[in-house]
């Protein structure tokens, strides 16, 4: 009786606690239905993203030949020309980069819808994917939950809870105000689809055109982590395309990705890590061409990070990788099949 | 352990509470060495390595002063043994680089010791120390029980970064067996100052701090607006109140939850009305510490206006120096020392005059220019080197530099300033953004136009807010609070509280 006195006594002080611990209970239905008001209501934050990946994917889907996809973030958009690795490897060749913010496995879905036999994927991933733990970044969670909610629909419930959770409150609140009453206005900048050729390659990146905010974002770069080894997550990602890419008659090529040189990378560390990229490859069977020291430049090769080329740094690069894939087996033996 | 990462907020936080809840009430020194444990683990999370030194630290103290107790003949000789080697530790770990640097200014040599990595918290457990062994002298502590000793300076609130507290203040609230059992309206203050502080802290401070950054790194190599250096000043000034007067509140939270009451640390400084005042509001026990221990051994105000004047001079350069062995850091406190001095001789100056303070003009005038003096001396605080602070200072007094942002032109135009000068979308700094100062003035509307966080919760009856109750109202809002927090730790990458550079 005295207990029973007490735990009411005691219920009856906490009563601010309780209210607390309710009102908590009762955000997350409200956080959810809110979620789902806005989801698929497009943001200006992901048109981008989407205008870039729907020019890159009825370019590859108008090729009638066999046709190689450069894949990665956007150091494969600032790293190459395309046009040129064309010409000289004598097939279609589209730029895939983007946004490495969209992390490996959404990177890598995105160019299934446009493979097909004989294709040829080359991947300079930056060196970020490798160690892919945080599957749900900003960049991501806006561009799934604005443009593509039919990946959030297909995803198991458990992953849906996670985006549902990760969604931040101020994208919540602007794709709320976009369902109420989308925003449009037009794109200004260099992520615009005007600064992007007809191969998905980044244009307009002269060094004279950089703004202040490109020359304190290269200024400000750091050097990129160096990682232990390659996370398991990344490398049950790189697998699980190599699996679908060897049913599909698909081949995978990883090559270097190109960075500002680093002395950190020159270490033992530096090395194992690279050593171990590429002990991964000749593992799964995939091949990997190119010298890692050989991508990487000076600074004044780059035109607002430590991935972005500007159109020098691009020149030289594309020439470097003609070269070693025209060196390489796959490419020696595509050569000769064409010419025969 | 920063106090806003999910570890703490939804892990050790709760774990500490319950089992300290559970093990007090059976017996006081399990709670307390339970509460040890917690903060000595709280403290090895960020380096188990320094564990070492602050446990050698806390002996070493330990030991100095039940010597002080033992033998009162020659406490001088042991409480400056005591002081020395605190101070020693302080130097070597904190100051060494920077005095080898100094050094080989000085004689232009290449004389350097190399990069001591800085054991986080050292400055404020060595000044607690240091507080202890001088009460334990003074005769104000007669009995020292290790447990206690350990938990008066791990206690893992004010661990990292204050408030610094005298034992008395805080240890007789541990010991003390007439408390009660669960001091529920102490803990109902607590999750609500808690959760103020962590909502200034991560919403506040961490959104303003981008436009800080980028102009503070911009100035080493760019030159920059007046407006950019502005943007970036008022900016920092901001992200400084929230980020310190926010880890104060989740300090004095998070004790609160604990049932201990710890003193006032941040009391609104920014409606100082003079420097004295500000001094008064800004890390008040940092202040305490510094008068207590240095001003007054100095001499004070106890042997002529000279005198007075050079005490307060070194104290406050001292006081910089604290901050941070860097030029910068020595800067700023002979700034303040010298704001000071002006301060006390016009007071005395117009000590007559006794129509000026009932002026609002003067009023005013005053927290004006009291204002602008903290901001400068923030710039020379936060910037990465002396040409760094000075490119930015002379940008801020350059009106020949006026280029305003890109987005005021309509409204320029209309005022006949056609041929003003204006920079791009990009520039950096508050300006140079519409969110930026968004942030800027609502930042100061809050800095100025609301009670801080401790005088709302704990002094109640406010005159113009009526002060926190524990109603549905503020139930709901600390609810709402948890929630976004929750939220945005979820995914921000975790930031550090500035005052943990110290």
């Amino acid at each position: 009786m005295r207990l029973k006195a007490n735990f009411f006594i005691l219920i009856f002080n906490m009563k601010y606690l309780i209210r607390i611990s309710l009102f908590l209970i009762s955000f997350f239905p409200i956080w959810v239905a809110l979620f789902y008001l806005q989801l698929g209501a497009p943001t200006m934050s992901s048109e981008w993203i989407e205008q870039a990946y729907d020019l890159k994917k009825k370019r590859a889907s108008s090729c009638t030949v066999p046709k190689v996809l450069i894949v990665s973030g956007s150091g494969s958009l600032f790293g190459f020309n395309s046009q040129l690795i064309e010409e000289a490897l004598n097939r279609p060749v589209i730029n895939f980069g983007v946004a490495v913010g969209l992390r490996l496995p959404y990177i890598l879905e995105q160019t299934k819808s446009v493979l097909s036999k004989d294709d040829i994927v080359i991947l300079p991933l930056e060196y970020y994917l490798y160690g892919d733990a945080d599957e749900y970044t900003t960049t991501l969670l806006d561009y799934i939950v604005s443009r593509d909610p039919n990946y959030f629909n297909a995803l198991p419930l458990f992953e849906k809870v996670n985006v549902i959770v990760r969604l931040p409150l101020s994208r919540l609140l602007s794709g709320i105000k976009n369902a109420i009453k989308p925003t449009w206005y037009p794109c200004k900048g260099l992520y615009c689809i005007e600064n992007m050729s007809p191969w998905g390659d980044q244009i307009n990146i002269e060094p004279e055109q950089r703004t202040a905010f490109d020359v304190e974002r290269l200024r400000s770069w750091q050097d990129i982590a160096i990682y232990p080894d390659i996370t398991k997550r990344s490398k049950k990602t790189l697998t699980d395309f190599q699996t679908w890419a060897n049913e599909k008659g698909v081949k995978l090529v990883m090559i270097p990705m190109h960075v500002i040189d680093n002395p950190s990378y020159h270490t033992q560390k530096g090395q194992d890590f690279f050593n171990k990229i590429r002990s991964f490859a000749n593992a799964q069977g995939i091949l990997f061409v190119g010298d890692v020291y050989g991508h990487m430049y000076d600074k004044q090769y780059f035109f607002n990070g430590e991935y972005h080329l500007n159109s020098i740094g691009v020149a030289q690069n594309t020439q470097r990788m003609i070269k070693e894939l025209q060196s390489s087996d796959i490419f020696a033996s595509e050569m000769l099949a064409v010419n025969n | 352990m920063l106090f806003n990462s999910s570890i703490f907020i939804f892990l050790f936080l709760p774990i500490s509470l319950l089992v300290y809840y559970w093990l007090a009430p059976l017996k006081k020194s399990w709670g307390l060495a339970w509460l040890a444990l917690a903060s000595l683990f709280f403290y090895g999370w960020w380096n188990p390595k320094y564990l070492y030194l602050i446990i050698g630290s806390m002996v070493f103290n330990l030991l100095i002063g039940k010597a002080i107790l033992k033998t009162a003949q020659i406490k001088g000789f042991w409480v400056s043994i005591g002081i020395v080697g605190n101070l020693a530790a302080l130097c070597f770990y904190k100051y060494a680089g920077f005095f080898s640097e100094c050094v080989g200014w000085v004689f232009d040599s290449h004389f350097a010791i190399s990069q001591v990595i800085l054991p986080l918290a050292i400055s404020f457990y060595t000044f607690q120390q240091i507080s202890f062994l001088m009460d334990v002298y003074r005769g104000n502590i007669r009995t020292v029980n290790p447990l206690a000793y350990c938990l008066f300076v791990t206690f893992f609130p004010q661990l990292i970064a204050g408030p610094i507290v005298h034992y008395q203040e805080m240890m007789p609230q541990f010991l003390n067996e007439d408390k009660k059992r669960f001091p529920i309206d102490d803990f109902n203050q607590g999750i609500t100052l808690f959760t103020i502080g962590l909502i200034k802290k991560i919403v506040l401070a961490d959104s303003i701090a981008v436009y800080a950054n980028n102009v503070f790194s911009a100035s080493s190599t760019a030159t920059l607006s007046f407006f950019e250096a502005w943007g970036g000043a008022l900016a920092y000034t901001l992200q400084l109140y929230f980020d310190f007067s926010g880890y104060a509140d989740m300090a004095v939270g998070v004790a609160l939850m604990f049932g201990i009451r710890l003193p006032l640390n941040f009391n609104s400084p920014y409606k100082a009305q003079n420097i004295i005042d500000f001094w008064r509001r800004w890390h008040i026990t940092l202040g305490r510490f510094l008068r207590d221990y240095l001003y007054v051994p100095f001499g004070g105000n106890r042997h002529g206006k000279f005198r007075k004047n050079l005490s307060l001079f070194l104290t406050m350069l001292l006081g910089g120096l604290w901050h941070g062995a860097g030029i910068t850091f020595v800067i700023w406190g002979i700034m303040h020392g010298v704001y000071l001095l002006i301060n006390h001789t016009w007071r005395d100056m117009t000590a007559h005059l006794t129509f000026l303070p009932q002026s609002k003009l003067y009023q005013l005038f005053c927290y004006g220019l009291t204002l602008l003096a903290v901001i400068f001396a923030w710039v020379m605080f936060r910037a990465e080197s002396l040409t760094s602070a000075l490119t930015i200072m002379r940008s801020m007094l350059d009106p020949s530099e006026i280029i305003f942002p890109q987005r005021l032109q309509p409204l320029l135009n209309m005022f006949g300033l056609e041929q003003a000068k204006y920079f791009a979308e990009s520039g950096v700094g508050a300006f140079g953004d519409l969110w930026g100062m968004v942030w800027i003035v609502v930042g100061f509307g809050l800095a100025f136009g609301l009670p801080n966080g401790t005088q709302f919760i704990l002094n109640g009856n406010l005159k113009t807010f009526g002060g926190w109750k524990p109603n549905t109202l503020y139930a709901f809002l600390t609810a709402l609070g948890i929630f976004v927090a929750a939220k945005i730790i979820i995914h921000a990458p975790k930031s550090e509280f500035l005052y943990f550079n110290f």
